[in-house]
């Protein structure tokens, strides 16, 4: 099997983009991605495109507007890890030798749904007898203050380093300061979530480009490896189970580090899937950046914060960045890799080498989630 | 050849359709689910197939009317027809099944792992509009 490498990425920015439709929320990301590559249509051999509820045919439509179909297009569904499942198979595509070139998109129209909280699958069980994915975080959070004691604040803390790195990225969606005493006195969502503890709704897109490791030097002076590539889905369990810990990120997790041949103490940046502020927290425990029961004090030392020892979501994350569903995984890794070329400015991370991403989501009953994906990339 | 290659599968009513997860039978109130007779494991509601060893030989089982209180959210946003707020949490039941319910009482109240039990009370909307009868937990 071949080594993959990102050689180019585009993104556009988060944002509500009522009047704009599917196709034109993405091209823009398609031409940027190119660029960066100094590609031309014809260097594509094919195209994944995730989209988790935007309709059928994301890919067609949005390469329709450039002139670039032809080509194998598959579009992939898998709730917030659409985006990173596509990367996953465009990655595969080349590492099999099947293609030299590959593009991946995650995008997603939210706006569509005017507001509210994200549409969920009816026949679910729980979400017809009134489940919202607010509520199900919240009460993982809620059994988590039970077990550890974590308050309140220390929640919503979680949202004011958020905002600071947002501040610092022009494609975040929401970039304003913030202070404890704001988040808690926003609009209750699914108690205990206020509304800043919830990632905010919106549209999307984000691109990058895969190449086989040995044909990148044709594209760029700066690729970036993909060393490990993962993606798991979750176990059926419809007796009880410990909500404090997500069971398919520790399970992704510990496969994707043996994949790699790396521990949690390699990593030097990470994007993590804080759709909500208590995940965050649980998500430094899953990946193994702090103890169990210890991941506030992690987040309190600013350990998590830029200028620390593992900065976690630099880009503001999914409750600052945004989260479009399917384009976070794909946005993730446009972070993570111009984290590693040294592109990000003031929200640098100092000599990043080695980067994660992580996505997962997808709320079905007896689910801890459907699916999760986690990338570690090199330079 | 064996007779049931020739046979075409037709699939069973979805549960989430289905309305026998409720039974007001000798016993009592209660709801029904399924245990399975090759591995004992019970699920709630039923699916006619068991999710540990994959046997279609499920019967009927009554789920215990009480149990623990695993955690629970008081939702302030949902989409129509709820109205809210409204509590939902999951149960842990004594035979081994976790239930995402309705939870009665006052909010204010509920503690974790505190003991709850079961009652008929309406939630929800049938597809006539008229209010659904249903289950939920509440504390006693």
């Amino acid at each position: 099997m071949r080594k993959v490498s990102v050689i180019g990425t585009g993104m556009v920015k988060f944002g509500k983009y009522n009047d704009v439709s599917l196709a034109d929320i993405g091209w823009p990301a398609v031409l940027q991605a190119m660029n960066d590559a100094g590609l031309k249509p014809g260097d594509i051999n094919a195209f994944f495109c995730g989209t988790g509820l935007s309709g059928p045919m994301p890919g067609q439509r949005v390469l329709g507007r450039l002139g670039m179909t032809g080509i194998p297009i598959i579009n992939v569904e898998n709730a917030c890890s659409s985006g990173s499942s596509a990367l996953s198979l465009g990655c595969m595509a080349i590492a099999s030798g099947q293609h030299d070139v590959v593009m991946v998109m995650g995008i997603e129209k939210l706006t569509k749904f005017n507001g509210g909280t994200i549409p969920l699958e009816k026949e679910d069980w729980e979400v017809s007898n009134g489940l919202v994915m607010p509520a199900l975080y919240a009460m993982r959070a809620r059994r988590y203050m039970h077990d550890f004691g974590l308050t309140k604040e220390q929640l919503a803390s979680v949202v004011v380093k958020s905002r600071l790195h947002a501040a610092l990225n022009p494609d975040a969606q929401l970039q304003k300061e913030t202070t404890v005493e704001e988040v808690l006195a926003s609009r209750m969502i699914a108690d205990p979530f206020t509304l800043y503890q919830c990632c905010p709704t919106g549209d999307g897109a984000a691109v990058i480009i895969l190449c086989a490791e040995n044909l990148a030097h044709r594209y760029t002076s700066k690729p970036v490896n993909v060393v490990a590539s993962h993606v798991a889905s979750g176990l059926f369990e419809s007796g009880p189970r410990d909500m404090t810990s997500p069971e398919i990120t520790v399970r992704c997790a510990k496969e994707t580090y043996e994949e790699a041949g790396i521990g949690p103490e390699d990593i030097d940046v990470a994007e993590v899937h804080d759709a909500f502020t208590s995940a965050e927290l649980m998500y430094y425990e899953a990946f193994g950046f702090c103890e169990r029961g210890e991941a506030a004090h992690m987040l309190e030392s600013g350990a998590s914060s830029l200028g620390g020892r593992i900065p976690v979501n630099p880009s503001g994350g999914l409750l600052s960045k945004g989260h479009p569903v399917a384009v976070t995984g794909a946005a993730q890794v446009v972070e993570v890799v111009r984290q590693l070329q040294g592109r990000c400015g003031p929200r640098q991370v100092a000599g990043a080498k080695v980067g994660l991403t992580h996505a997962t989501g997808g709320g079905i009953s007896g689910f801890d989630h459907g699916v999760c994906a986690i990338h570690i990339f090199s330079t | 050849m064996h007779a049931q290659d020739s046979l075409p599968i037709v699939p069973g009513a979805n549960p989430a359709l289905s309305k026998d997860y409720l039974t007001d039978g000798t016993k009592g109130f209660a709801l029904l689910g399924q245990a399975c007779e090759l591995c004992g494991k019970s699920l709630f509601p039923k699916t006619g197939v068991c999710p540990s060893c994959r046997s279609t030989q499920v019967r009927d089982s009554l789920m215990p009317t009480e149990g623990v209180l695993y955690s629970w959210s008081v939702v302030h946003v949902a989409p129509k027809p709820w109205v809210t707020p409204y509590v939902i949490g999951y149960v842990d039941l004594p035979n081994g099944v976790r239930v995402f319910s309705h939870i009665g009482g006052d909010p204010e109240n509920l503690k974790v792992d505190m003991t709850v039990h079961l009652e008929s009370a309406e939630i929800g909307i049938d597809p006539q509009g008229q209010p659904r009868p249903f289950f939920r937990f509440t504390p006693l």
